[in-house]
């Protein structure tokens, strides 16, 4: 067997060469592994990457920023991308590439001696971006929040949704509705 | 030789004579050139192009009153996603993102306003994102996409205000001309403001972002 093609290496014989089953076996093999890295890429192409998780009533410490622990996946994709017990505040991404991320975080029933409210996306604890809001103009009425964008993760990177309630006269709040999707673009 | 009907891989026909060697070469070669198509083919629709920008530094002295654009517009600076001006650092899935294709996109801002001064507590901040693309052979009037977000500036703890916000567009080349740089061709941004007692800072950390997600079939 001494030839083979120049970009995948696909073994041939050459004239001069037996020609036994070995031959074919070796080809036929050459052929099944790159049509395996196809199959993989089809299978990312088809079932990319995402996750869409919530949490319910978690109680925040005022002017804290807190991490959100996601403790219901309604999706995932695959397991890795976010576990609901371990480290349940964390979502790993599976592979290197462009991600989006929509964040979803209500603000309805803070207390009136709330001033205002953000919520945030990190990368690796790092802040990229965040959406805040006030008491509209004096009365006591939060919009929510939805903190989204272009995230460029490599497999490994770490995102989690944050929120920080700023006032004073309260301990804690705590929101009905914590959303986050990512989806692997 | 004849050859398969899809992908022409070749085979002996009934008189061949037999040379085996250089008929397994032959059919390794064109399989080898047809697992190759199809794996650039996966790739492409794979690895999407995009693009993030994020400022890293402050930009100062946004006044109050009327739309202030402070990047994009006549300056164009988002098009073509690798040459922003200096403030801007680039990242992206792929080596250079080629905006001036036809497709659906999503783009998006975020934005991080503090008043340089006093803050006038509870005046309007007003962050407008735009792509405007030109009128032409495809279509007669100019089309704008605008996308807005409004709130107000409490004066808690220093924050000033974050705002984020997101849309798509769609875009259909103009007889193969590359977008130019004039506020009726290309992506903005748009701030404003009525904290008339001071002007605002935007923030380093700001980002800008796009990212085709479809073809447009016409």
């Amino acid at each position: 067997m001494s030839g083979s093609t120049p970009i995948l290496g696909l073994r041939y014989p050459t004239i001069g060469d037996t020609i036994d089953a070995a031959s074919f076996a070796n080809l036929a093999a050459d052929i099944d592994a790159q049509m395996s890295v196809i199959d993989g890429l089809r299978l990312l192409n088809t079932q990319r990457a995402r996750v869409y998780s919530q949490c319910f009533n978690q109680a925040v410490v005022f002017n804290t920023s807190t991490n959100l622990l996601y403790t219901q996946n309604n999706w995932v994709l695959p397991a890795s991308f976010h576990n609901t017990s371990v480290n349940p505040d964390q979502f790993v991404a599976p592979v290197n590439g462009l991600y989006l991320a929509m964040c979803f975080v209500s603000g309805a029933g803070l207390p009136t001696t709330a001033t205002q409210s953000f919520a945030g996306i990190t990368v690796n604890a790092a802040q990229v971006q965040s959406v805040s809001r006030d008491k509209q103009g004096g009365i006591t009425w939060f919009r929510d929040m939805e903190p989204k964008g272009l995230l460029r993760l490599n497999a490994g990177d770490v995102v989690r949704c944050f929120v920080n309630w700023q006032g004073t006269g309260v301990a804690t709040f705590s929101s009905s509705m914590y959303i986050l999707q990512l989806a692997y673009l | 030789m004849k050859i398969t009907d899809r992908f022409s891989l070749p085979y002996p026909d009934d008189d061949d004579f037999g040379n085996g060697a250089l008929d397994l070469q032959y059919f390794a070669e064109s399989v080898e050139t047809q697992l190759v198509a199809l794996q650039t083919g996966l790739q492409s629709s794979l690895y999407t192009q995009g693009f993030i920008t994020q400022s890293t530094a402050d930009v100062t002295g946004i006044a109050s009153g009327g739309e202030q654009t402070p990047f994009g517009r006549s300056s164009g600076n988002f098009w073509n996603g690798g040459t922003p001006t200096a403030v801007w650092n680039t990242t992206g899935a792929g080596t250079t993102l080629t905006i001036n294709e036809t497709g659906s996109y999503i783009f998006g801002a975020y934005v991080n306003l503090i008043a340089a001064g006093t803050v006038n507590v509870n005046t309007l901040r007003l962050l407008t994102l735009g792509a405007s693309v030109p009128a032409g052979a495809q279509f007669t009037n100019q089309k704008q996409y605008l996308y807005r977000e409004t709130t107000l500036e409490p004066n808690a703890a220093g924050n000033g205000v974050f705002m984020c916000v997101q849309g798509m567009f769609d875009y259909q080349m103009i007889n193969s001309s590359k977008p130019g740089a004039d506020i009726n061709n290309g992506y903005w941004l748009g701030i404003a403001h009525g904290n008339t007692s001071s002007t605002l800072t935007l923030k380093a950390g700001a980002r800008f972002w796009s990212i085709k997600v479809a073809d447009i079939v016409s």
